[in-house]
């Protein structure tokens, strides 16, 4: 199926690379079908393009890619909104708000998005018993890197720790 | 705007399936009881619009491309 987006002109989309977020994303209630849209080098950030209107596309992420301790509860009520038993084959993505500076550019982790790929359904989130909010920084570490890296040395034992 | 006033432990009904009751008055807070079908999603308020106006931010097209996010991202990970 050929679908017009702003960003991507024409693009064709096969039925079953159609996602279906019955409510749409907040505030976009009318948009209900997306598709992944992958850039070339662009991993592990996607493009999830609407089907419904051509200009409304957000970059997403795996919210672990950037906080590998990001754990949310669901409750069996939450699953039955994608048609799911249990969350053991589900995707979750992080909305990016992007910036022209770097240093700005947040992660929604308040409102992940939770799709079934086996029912090709999705839904956004709305994390209430959660320190994490909608504008989290990308880059959160980066700082202290920065200014360290001009310090020789101790480098490595930075990039070390950020590793574990 | 229909305005209601109640006591503790009183509640009000929305059609026939929605129930609100006023569980507790502390100071300032008000805790309250809803009973809603499961096709309800019930947010606070605040959080709700956070998320939309997050949404509606996220959508806008963006000055940095994917590629310079990647390669930056990449590069100081």
């Amino acid at each position: 199926m050929k679908f017009d987006t702003t960003r991507f002109s024409q693009i064709d989309v096969k039925p079953e690379d159609i996602l279906i977020f019955p409510d749409g994303p907040l505030g976009f209630p009318d948009c209900t079908r997306f598709t992944f849209i992958d850039e070339e080098r662009a991993a592990p950030f996607r493009m999830l393009q609407s089907l419904d209107n051509p200009a409304l596309a957000f970059v997403v992420v795996d919210p672990l890619m950037a906080r590998p301790d990001f754990q949310f509860d669901v409750t069996v009520d939450d699953l039955k909104l994608i048609k799911a038993d249990n969350t053991d084959k589900l995707l979750v993505y992080a909305i990016v708000t992007m910036n022209r500076n770097i240093h700005e550019v947040t992660i929604n982790l308040q409102g992940p998005l939770v799709i079934n790929p086996s029912q090709k359904l999705g839904h956004q989130f709305v994390l209430i018993d959660t320190d994490y909010t909608t504008r989290e920084k990308l880059l959160q570490n980066i700082d202290e890197t920065v200014e360290i890296e001009s310090s020789g040395n101790e480098k490595q034992e930075v990039r070390q720790k950020q590793a574990v | 705007m229909l305005i209601l006033t109640r006591k503790l432990g009183e509640s009000i009904t929305i059609g026939d399936d929605i129930k609100i009751q006023v569980l507790e008055i502390k100071g300032k807070q008000v805790r309250l009881g809803i009973q809603a079908p499961k096709k309800y999603s019930i947010h606070r308020e605040e959080i709700y619009q956070r998320i939309q106006e997050e949404n509606k931010l996220a959508a806008q097209q963006s000055p940095l491309s994917l590629k310079s996010l990647t390669d930056i991202w990449k590069r100081k990970k």
